[in-house]
Order: C-alpha cells, then sequence, then structure tokens
C-alpha cells in the first residue's frame, strides 16, 4: 500500500499536467461558449446505479456589474452575492455563480483593441508616438494572465478595411510592436471615403494627377495618360451594368467625398428567386473563399421578422418579406466596426471560451455608422457577453457646433451620426471616455481596463423551458449593502442591458460522432 | 521508496515540460541572449552599445537617418528635416515643413528629397539646406523616395506614385497603386517597385506602365528590396516572399508567426527579417531556407540592417545586434522609448532615431 499513494499523486499531477492550462485555472470546460456558458451546476452528490450516467446540462447567463459607490464615486470591492438583485424580463433570478476581483477563479480578459484609423478622425491623433507608447504601457500593466489583440481599422496601407496586428497574446512585446506600426498605417481616405456603389468592386484607380502646380517650382506640363488594366475596365463595365440593372430594381444612395460620407442602397425582389440572385452578387463581390456569411434572424422593434446577413468583408444586407411575398434588402457597408466585431466574437468563442470577452474601440466622436451597424454590434456583443468599451476621440470644433443639426438629420437617414460607441458602451456595461491629450488615452485605458477587472461577475440559471427566442430579456441588477455605521449605501451598478437566451442542446440531437462529442463534453456526467 | 521518490521525480518534471510547451506557442519568453537554432557553442558575452553622439530634436524620430558626404540627414516630428555632422552631431542645418517629416530622405547628386505630412516633397541643398523645388501633392507623403541623377519617384497617401525630374520637381508621371496607399519605391534597373494592398507592383521607371504584379494574401505595408536581381518584401500574411525583380517571378516565400510589416534587409546571401511575432529570422536568400531565428524579448519594431558581421534592429527598448551568422546576441543599446528607425551603420557607428526624439551616433 506504500507505494500506491505516490503513484497516484504521480498520475493526478500528470493528469494535471496533460490538461490544457485552461482546463486547469478554469471553472468551465474549454468547449463551451463564452457567452452564456452551460456550466455545471453545483448540485448535492445524487445516488444512482453503478453504471447509471445522470446528464446534467444546465444554462447559465452570466453578467458582469460594476459598482460604484455614489457618493465616494469610488468602486465598491467588497459586495458578496447576497447584497445582489437580478432581475430578469422584471423577475427576480437567485444567484448560482459569483465571483469578484481577486478571486482565485477569476476569468481572464481576452482584451480586444480595435483602433480606428481614418485620418480625418482619429486617425490623426494615433500619429502620435507619445499616445500609442502611453497605450502601450498602459495595456503591460494587466495581469500576465489577460491577453490582448490588437486591430487596425480603415488603415489607408491596405486594400483591406481591417488588418489584425496581433492575434490574442500575453506577450506585451508583440502588443507593443503592434502599436508601433499604427501611426504607419493611418491611411488618408476611410471605408466612407471610398463611398463606392454598394454591391460592386473599389472605385477605379484614378488617372488624373494631383492639382500640383500651386507650389511648384516647375508645374507639370502634362497629364499622364491613364494606365488601366483591361480587368479594371471590365471590372468598370460590369459595375455599371449591376447598377443599371440595380436602379431598375431598387434604388441606391451614395454621398461622399475625400473625407467621408456613406453609401446605401436598397434592392427589391419580387420573389425568392430574384432574391437569390440578388444575394449571390453580393456573393461574388463581398464574399471571400472558404469564409462564410454570418446569418441570423431577429424581430425588429415593429414587431417584423428580419435576417441579418453579414459578408465577410463587413457588409451588412437587411433582409425582410414582405406581406405582398416580395422582399427588400437594405445594403449597409459605414462602418467597419460590425466586420471586426464579427471576427472578434467569432475568434473569442472558439479559442478563448473561458476568458471574458472584452473590446475598446478607439475612435472619434463623428465615426457614421447606421443604425442597423449599430444595432448588429450591440446585438453581438450582448449575445456574447462582451464588454464595449470606447476612447473616443474629442471632435473638432466645427462639428460640435453642428452636431445639434448634424444628428437629428442623420437620424432620418438611419444613420447615427454621433454617440453610436457610446449608445453600445452603455448597452453593454462597458465605458465611452472622451480623450483629447496623450495623457488622456493613458488614463482612460487604465480607468477601463481597471474598472474591466473591478467587476462582479454574476450567473444564474436558467429553467429547462426557457428557450431561446431570438429576443433580447431585459436585466436589472441592484446592489445594496450598509456601511460601518449601518446606513444604507447608495450604490449605482453598470451591467449590460439584456440577454439573449442560450441555445437548448438538446432539442437538436446531435448528427454525428463528433457532434456527439462536442456536446458530451457541455455536460456534467455524474457517477457513483 | 525508490519507485516513490522515481514517480514523484517524474510527475515533477511532466509538469514543467508542460508548462514550457504551454508558453511556446505565444513566444512569450524573454529571449536569452544567443538563442539561434542549432548553436550550441558557449556564447560570449554581449557588449553594450556607447553612444557617441546624440542629437535632440522636438518630436520623435520615426524614421531612418541617411548618411552621406560625411553628413547624417534624418526627418523629425518637431516638423523639422535635420543635416549634422556624421562625425560629431554638430548641426549643420535644420529645415521647417509645414508638417510632420515622417519618413527618411534620400540623397543623390548635391540634393536632399524628402516628403512631409504638410502635403508636399521637398527637394533641398545637401550643403546648405537651401530649397531647390518643392512639389505639391493631394495628401501626406509618408514614405522615402528613391532618386537617381534624372528621376525621382516617390509615393503619396493619395494612392499615386510619382515621378518627377529631378533637377526641376516637373511632373513626369504618375501612377494609381491598385489598392491602398503604395510604399516607398524601390528601384531595380528600368523599374520602379513598390508595394500596395494587394501585393507589389513595378513600373516603368520612364513611362509609369505596369510592368508585372505580385499578388500577396494580404497588405504589403514597407518597401521591397532589391539585390542580386530578387526583390524581397514582406506583407501582413506573414510571409516573407523572394521573386524576380524583372519578372515578377515568385521564387521562394518564407512563413512566420506574424504580420512582417517592415522591410528585410540582404547581405552575404542571407536575407534578414523580422515582424510583429517579436522573432528575427535569417534565410538562404536563394532558396529562402530558414538558417536562424532569434526571438527578441523586447520585440521587433524596425527593419533589421546588416554591418559587418552583426544585424541591427530596433525593438521597444533598445537596439539588438546579433551574430550575421549563428543569430546569437552580440550587440545591445537600450533606450527609454520605441525604436522604429532602421538603424544606418556607416564609418564604424550606427546612426537611428527613437521615438524619444533623439537621434543616437552609437558605437
Amino acid at each position: 500500500m506504500k507505494s500506491i499513494f505516490p503513484r497516484l499523486f504521480a498520475c493526478a499531477l500528470a493528469l494535471a499536467c496533460a490538461a490544457p492550462p485552461a482546463l486547469t485555472q478554469q471553472q468551465v470546460p474549454a468547449e463551451q461558449s463564452s457567452q452564456q456558458q452551460q456550466t455545471p451546476e453545483q448540485q448535492p452528490p445524487q445516488h444512482v446505479e453503478a453504471d447509471e450516467v445522470l446528464q446534467v446540462n444546465t444554462r447559465v447567463v452570466f453578467l458582469d456589474a460594476l459598482v460604484t459607490d455614489k457618493k465616494t464615486r469610488s468602486l465598491a470591492s467588497d459586495l458578496k452575492a447576497e447584497n445582489f438583485e437580478v432581475l430578469a424580463d422584471g423577475r427576480p433570478r437567485q444567484l448560482t455563480y459569483f465571483s469578484r476581483e481577486g478571486d482565485a477563479g477569476r476569468r481572464p480578459l481576452a482584451l480586444t483593441v480595435v483602433f480606428d484609423l481614418r485620418r480625418n478622425g482619429a486617425g490623426r491623433y494615433l500619429r502620435r508616438t507619445e499616445i500609442l507608447e502611453a497605450m502601450a504601457n498602459e495595456l503591460s500593466k494587466l495581469p500576465p494572465s489577460d491577453e490582448v489583440a490588437v486591430i487596425a481599422l480603415d488603415t489607408g496601407s491596405f486594400g483591406e478595411q481591417r488588418e489584425w496586428l496581433t492575434p490574442f497574446t500575453r506577450n506585451r512585446a508583440q502588443t507593443a510592436s503592434a502599436l508601433a506600426v499604427i501611426p504607419s498605417l493611418v491611411g488618408e481616405g476611410s471605408s466612407l471615403g471610398d463611398a463606392r456603389p454598394l454591391g460592386g468592386p473599389s472605385p477605379a484607380p484614378s488617372a488624373t494627377p494631383a492639382d500640383t502646380s500651386a507650389d511648384n517650382a516647375a508645374s507639370p506640363s502634362a497629364s499622364p495618360a491613364a494606365a488601366s488594366d483591361a480587368d479594371e475596365a471590365a471590372a468598370r463595365e460590369r459595375e455599371k451594368q449591376r447598377e443599371r440593372e440595380r436602379n431598375q430594381e431598387g434604388y441606391s444612395v451614395t454621398v461622399g467625398s475625400d473625407s467621408g460620407g456613406f453609401s446605401r442602397a436598397t434592392m427589391m425582389a419580387a420573389n425568392e428567386d430574384e432574391l437569390r440572385q440578388i444575394l449571390e452578387t453580393f456573393d461574388e463581390e463581398h464574399g471571400r473563399p472558404g469564409e462564410k456569411d454570418e446569418v441570423d434572424r431577429f424581430v425588429d422593434k415593429k414587431g417584423r421578422e428580419m435576417t441579418r446577413i453579414l459578408k465577410p468583408d463587413g457588409t451588412l444586407l437587411v433582409q425582410r418579406k414582405k406581406d405582398d411575398g416580395s422582399y427588400e434588402v437594405n445594403v449597409y457597408n459605414d462602418s467597419s466596426l460590425p466586420g471586426a466585431v464579427f471576427e472578434v466574437t467569432k475568434r473569442v468563442a472558439r479559442e478563448r471560451p473561458n476568458s471574458q470577452g472584452a473590446l475598446i474601440y478607439v475612435t472619434d466622436g463623428i465615426a457614421l455608422m447606421a443604425y442597423p451597424e449599430r444595432d448588429y454590434v450591440e446585438h453581438k456583443m450582448l449575445r456574447q457577453n462582451f464588454i464595449f468599451s470606447a476612447l473616443v476621440t474629442d471632435m473638432k470644433t466645427g462639428f460640435k457646433l453642428a452636431k445639434p443639426l448634424l444628428s437629428p438629420l442623420g437620424s432620418l437617414i438611419g444613420l447615427n451620426i454621433y454617440g453610436g460607441a457610446q449608445h453600445i458602451a452603455k448597452q453593454t456595461g462597458g465605458e465611452a471616455l472622451r480623450v483629447r491629450r496623450p495623457a488622456d488615452y493613458a488614463e482612460g485605458l487604465s480607468r477601463i481596463v481597471g474598472n474591466l477587472n473591478a467587476r462582479y461577475s454574476l450567473g444564474f440559471t436558467l429553467a429547462e423551458g426557457e428557450a431561446d427566442d431570438g429576443r433580447l430579456h431585459p436585466l436589472t441588477v441592484r446592489a445594496r449593502a450598509r456601511n460601518a455605521k449601518g446606513k444604507e449605501r447608495k450604490l449605482e451598478v453598470k451591467t449590460r442591458s439584456g440577454y439573449f437566451t442560450p441555445a437548448t442542446r438538446q432539442a437538436k440531437p446531435p448528427a454525428d460522432a463528433a457532434r456527439k462529442a462536442a456536446d458530451a463534453s457541455q455536460t456534467e456526467r455524474v457517477k457513483n | 521508496m525508490k519507485t516513490a521518490r522515481l514517480t514523484f521525480v517524474l510527475a515533477a518534471l511532466a509538469l514543467s515540460l508542460s508548462s514550457v510547451s504551454a508558453q511556446l506557442p505565444e513566444q512569450s519568453q524573454p529571449a536569452k541572449a544567443g538563442e539561434a537554432a542549432g548553436a550550441s557553442e558557449a556564447a560570449p558575452a554581449v557588449v553594450e552599445g556607447r553612444a557617441r553622439w546624440t542629437l535632440k530634436t522636438g518630436g520623435s524620430v520615426y524614421s531612418t537617418p541617411v548618411v552621406a558626404g560625411g553628413a547624417v540627414y534624418f526627418g523629425s516630428y518637431d516638423n523639422h528635416l535635420y543635416a549634422a555632422e556624421a562625425a560629431t552631431g554638430r548641426e549643420l542645418w535644420r529645415f521647417r515643413t509645414g508638417g510632420r517629416v515622417f519618413a527618411a530622405p534620400a540623397i543623390d547628386a548635391g540634393r536632399v528629397y524628402f516628403g512631409s505630412q504638410d502635403n508636399r516633397l521637398y527637394a533641398l541643398d545637401a550643403a546648405t539646406g537651401r530649397v531647390l523645388w518643392k512639389y505639391k501633392t493631394p495628401y501626406s507623403v509618408n514614405s522615402a523616395p528613391s532618386a537617381t541623377t534624372d528621376s525621382v519617384f516617390f509615393a503619396c497617401t493619395d494612392g499615386n506614385v510619382y515621378a518627377l525630374d529631378a533637377a526641376t520637381g516637373k511632373h513626369r508621371w504618375s501612377r494609381t497603386a491598385r489598392s491602398g496607399t503604395p510604399t516607398a519605391t524601390e528601384l531595380a534597373g528600368d523599374l520602379v517597385l513598390f508595394g500596395m494592398g494587394l501585393g507589389v507592383q513595378a513600373v516603368d521607371a520612364r513611362t509609369g506602365e505596369e510592368k508585372w504584379f505580385y499578388r500577396t494574401a494580404r497588405g504589403v505595408t514597407a518597401a521591397v528590396v532589391v539585390a542580386e536581381g530578387a526583390a524581397y518584401f514582406g506583407s501582413l500574411d506573414g510571409h516573407l516572399h523572394g521573386v524576380d525583380a524583372q519578372t515578377g517571378a515568385g521564387r521562394w516565400k518564407f512563413k512566420t508567426e506574424g504580420g512582417l510589416p517592415h522591410s528585410p534587409a540582404v547581405a552575404d546571401g542571407r536575407v534578414y527579417f523580422g515582424g510583429i511575432d517579436g522573432t528575427l529570422y535569417a534565410a538562404d536568400a536563394s532558396t529562402g531556407r530558414e538558417l536562424w531565428r532569434f526571438a527578441a524579448e523586447h520585440g521587433v519594431t524596425s527593419a533589421p540592417a546588416a554591418a559587418g558581421n552583426l544585424i541591427y534592429f530596433g525593438s521597444t527598448r533598445g537596439l539588438y545586434g546579433l551574430d550575421a551568422a549563428s543569430g546569437r546576441q552580440r550587440f545591445w543599446f537600450p533606450t527609454e522609448r520605441i525604436v522604429t528607425s532602421t538603424p544606418t551603420p556607416q564609418g564604424g557607428l550606427l546612426y537611428f532615431g527613437g521615438w524619444d526624439g533623439t537621434l543616437y551616433a552609437v558605437q
């Protein structure tokens, strides 16, 4: 018997070694999605027959709450589970999960910093080395287990609207190296500046030389000949043809200049065949080999059933079947954020299922975003339990003055001209901070990161009958506690505005062995 | 008891191996001096560089200095182009523009050409800093020009590559890049090469007519380097590409773990390159076969430069110097802030700028 204990100990150690680090550190299985994870409910031991396997499949809705003392404006970090009251759809829910800063089971952050590099917006500030270095320094202070990814949007240097400069990494030098590249990537135009007709290719290269005469010692005497390729000409011709066809069926609006604009199209299809043709056109121009569209269905504020399709290049299509059986497809490509959010949420769900997803958007106050694009981002963030925060560069004085006029005008055409990031941050329980001076970026980032870490993580278990109805269920979280003198503290709670019910996996039995294996890992096996 | 001890030791060993392997894919381990693949001899000490002189400017020095005729020329975020005596650092002259001087200048036939974020390309007298001509563009000029006796070529952030008469600044031709902003230009015989959002384009230096196009999976953001008839460039898809400079025919490509936003360096049949994965690689220039790699603790934030037996590159905390043959670290010069400027070796000194606004001459 003497030799058994060391062997057992060795086996246990070896098993611990063989297990992925995430599993050894986390409470939930690695395959689970980070949003509303299906965690084994902590239940008392149950008696079952020797070979009987009891599958317990529970669905837990997680939410993070930041609590501040209204009087002192300081964070309230000493609360316990019993201090919280969670209401979902107005009904009180019993907490089945609770953790706070410093707990051993704290989920590490999978933080994505998304830089909006339009030169006429935030990009003009992000050329400043002191801002980027200050941000790199702040990110280097994150706990070692937290990971950071960096994405650049609307860079002038690429054909793409977004670039992952680093994947999720704990290597802070990598993050700093990525930030060091940013000044060289700040673009002159933007995806808005392109203002290209939707459904078509990028604009053909201009053969017109720059207006250079004013300053030059010797003015250019002749314009260069247009050196367009046959394939570029053909692409233009194809686009013209599509545009003609499209205008017969619907309408498109393109407003743009070198410094900004927006592009919108609406297409009508009399029946499903026509709809399919329209969608195929978009596959050609906005699809990418090997990448699929993201399709989801939802009910809009007017109670209409809608289908939302995000193309791999970030173009958003919102499709609605009308009462007469025809279809209307609205196309949006004002912001590069939805495409980035799609990739980030997908990557975190797949690669970092046990991390708390968070996104910090570094942008400016006049980033245009169509309402459906804003709603898409909000929807993804809420469904995946991401916390969206933003560092918003102060607007130029001219825009500040024009804001009271521009905002209502934008609303008329479904365009969020100002405050899109602030809106999403509020809905997801994050923060949107205004920045201007280089020091503001470091302070803002420090505050956002500090608050991400200071959040309470709460969870409640859904009943079996609570199916995914595609609807946002409103959440309210209250915190009550007394101070040392026994007086009620005035506490303010920041959390996400609602949740989407996670899918019930039992509803769709596994179709193959792989699926069975995947589902098996999402259940707890209780065996006596 | 022996069995028990043995199992305990084995288990402890398994634990330590497991923790190491879990971290390797991230390459987050601090780099050790001389972490070259296959090198096993004892590493000599790393020599810490010493500044011969420094010149402080009013803004970050993001770009690469150029040394010619006993002077060093470089731009600064304080909107100036500077000329200083290469041996002493004594300022010879400075020229003020209306915007940041982001990229390196080019020197040819006694003229200094450089772009500014005030939307102009300037030609100055290299000896005096007197302006010879200036050329207005719609947007910033953020990349280094290339010059011959007869012409000067440069990329503008309006998406065009321009060719001007070197003597007068008169416009000769311009060519729109296939996608995005073109990188700095590089000359290869009668061709002008530049990277852009879809890959690399080569155009005729006399007419601007496209001669070849090489497509990459993602954007090329740094200048192409031409050596021995081949063109080398990195892409944000993480590949370093070696192609025929005259035809654009691909010869080989090398996959790294992260994007390659910096130009490579070519010397003695080897190509050196590094990127966001924090590793500097050396490969055979003719085959692309890996020779060694070095994981830099402080990352790789500039293009490398070869000087003698050493390869230098910037990082978030200073300048590294590696043995060109083995990849072992031989040299280190610490800085307070990030170095994105490619070091320029000349006359036993290394010239480079830092985000702290200083130009360093280091020995």
